[in-house]
């Protein structure tokens, strides 16, 4: 049986587990510790390792979805977990006090992986008055010379998670 | 255009004469093409009519099962290749894809693409424009950097660009009346200070671009944005905010198709089977914008092809079934 895997990866709170919740038809497993340090104020739970779900196809086919540990400190488990992947969603906290710089993180340590395969960007809490308009993650992207979808969502909608998804998929398929 | 190539287009007609001819079309089919061909006599800046025996074809219609089954190579000459339906792409052979049944736009909008190129190479036909202005042809005439009040009917919409939202009262909340009402029934006049401040409070509000956006789809009625024609190579210098935007499963697949490099409208339509007339208004709702690059075509052709390797469709078409996604266009 053959498998395929998609990576959702992001700073730590920006709801890379709940949207594998989403759609995963299995309960995602996620490998939680409580949170510490600059996360204590936000989330009584991180995740250190991963979070996994499952989609399988009409031909048997495991579509593997994978959340990577959103703290810097376990970076090196990022390539090992991209290995394989179909393409990468990043999912930015708007909250978070330099969501910019998370993207640039993010862009830059799966720069290779993004190349090969594709990426879309999503922007959680959108609407946080202290976090930037959706217009600079695009003017930011224009200055480095990269076209990629960046769209604001809704991570605890479905529909939203799936039209994530959408995108990809049509990015990885036509671009 | 590209050199080799079986079509080209008519840049270098003598005259605005446009010679239509079908083959393998159904009987009905035929019918409604030339049921619409009649109507748009004198609404475009050509005059199309059904060859005759022996005429040069300048648009030549070519059913898409005739295209997939037969041998394109052996089609008989033609300026412009029209594949009508949708079916795999033929081959070797560049056409523009006309969705089945054919709509009275989409031939509208193909017509007046061919013509906007037409009158590149010769001199321009002069006639009226009678289809009725929109919001998007008064925004077009605007400054919208300034912030504007929108009065339509009994109700009143204004932007502020300054904050890059629009307000509106809540009983117009979806923006469609106001993007396809007749530019007669719209009034546009500055905004004041005073009175934004007054609808931040009081009004519901949205992001702009979706304004900017409902406003160019619904008002651009399929025709493409000046001066792009049918073969301009266009590309994305960004990417909409579809997460803001009234969502359509066409709009990723063509985002998709221009994000990495420049793809002409004919080429977009005949690689997605996207109706141009759709196409048509996703790109002139990405120029409102600001989203679209115009290339240069001998730059574009260098560039055509340099994607990722091929994708393996049918697992991304397994992948959207089993998510529910629905099928893309081109599958």
């Amino acid at each position: 049986m053959s498998e395929i895997k998609l990576i959702f990866t992001g700073p730590p709170g920006a709801g890379k587990t709940t949207a594998i919740g989403a759609i995963s038809e299995i309960p995602p497993v996620s490998t939680d510790v409580d949170a510490t340090d600059e996360l204590l104020s936000s989330k009584d739970h991180t995740t250190a390792a991963m979070d996994f779900g499952e989609v399988t196809l009409d031909d048997g086919t495991k579509l593997r979805l994978y959340g990577t540990p959103g703290q810097r400190r376990f970076a090196h488990m990022w390539q090992i977990l991209v290995q394989g992947g179909l393409g990468l969603i990043i999912l930015l906290d708007n909250s978070r006090p330099a969501p910019l710089d998370d993207l640039e993180i993010y862009l830059d340590n799966f720069a290779d992986f993004i190349e090969r395969t594709g990426v879309v960007i999503a922007v959680t809490r959108a609407d946080h008055p202290d976090g930037p308009p959706i217009e600079d993650f695009q003017d930011y992207l224009e200055q480095r010379g990269l076209v990629y979808p960046v769209l604001t969502a809704d991570i605890r909608r479905e529909t939203d998670v799936l039209m994530l998804l959408n995108v990809l998929l049509s990015n990885l398929e036509f671009a | 255009m590209r050199p080799g190539r079986q079509t080209r287009m008519i840049t270098d007609a003598p005259d605005t004469t446009l010679t239509i001819a079908f083959l393998g079309l159904p009987a009905r089919d035929r019918q409604l093409f030339e049921s619409f061909l009649g109507i748009l006599e004198g609404r475009v800046n050509l005059h199309p009519r059904i060859c005759k025996p022996g005429e040069p074809v300048d648009v030549l219609v070519v059913d898409a099962d005739v295209l997939a089954t037969g041998t394109p190579q052996r089609l008989p000459p033609a300026r412009t290749l029209v594949c009508y339906g949708d079916g795999p792409s033929p081959g070797g052979v560049e056409c523009v894809t006309l969705a089945r049944p054919v709509r009275f736009w989409d031939l509208q909008t193909l017509l007046a693409s061919l013509s906007g190129t037409q009158e590149q190479g010769s001199k321009p036909v002069a006639k009226p424009d009678t289809r009725p202005g929109r919001l998007y042809d008064l925004l077009s005439d605007r400054d919208r950097s300034a912030a504007l009040t929108i009065d339509f009917r009994e109700f009143t919409l204004m932007t502020d660009p300054g904050r890059n939202r629009y307000y509106f009262p809540t009983r117009l909340v979806d923006l469609e009346p106001i993007c396809r009402a007749p530019a007669s029934e719209l009034q546009i006049r500055p905004a004041t200070a005073a009175g934004l401040g007054n609808a931040a409070r009081t009004l519901q509000s949205g992001p702009l671009v979706r304004l900017w956006w409902e406003a160019a789809i619904s008002g651009s009625q399929g025709k493409l944005p000046a001066p792009v024609t049918i073969e301009t190579p266009v590309s994305l210098r960004r990417w909409p905010d579809l997460g803001v935007l009234r969502f359509r499963d066409h709009y990723p697949l063509l985002c998709a198709q221009i994000a990495r490099r420049p793809v002409s409208p004919a080429a977009i339509s005949q690689r997605t089977n996207v109706a141009i007339s759709d196409v048509a208004a996703f790109l002139s709702a990405c120029m409102f914008c600001g989203y679209l690059n115009i290339e240069d075509a001998r730059a574009a052709h260098a560039r055509d092809g340099a994607g990722r390797k091929p994708a393996d469709k049918g697992l991304f078409s397994r992948i959207r079934r089993r998510l529910g996604l629905g099928s893309t266009a081109a599958n």
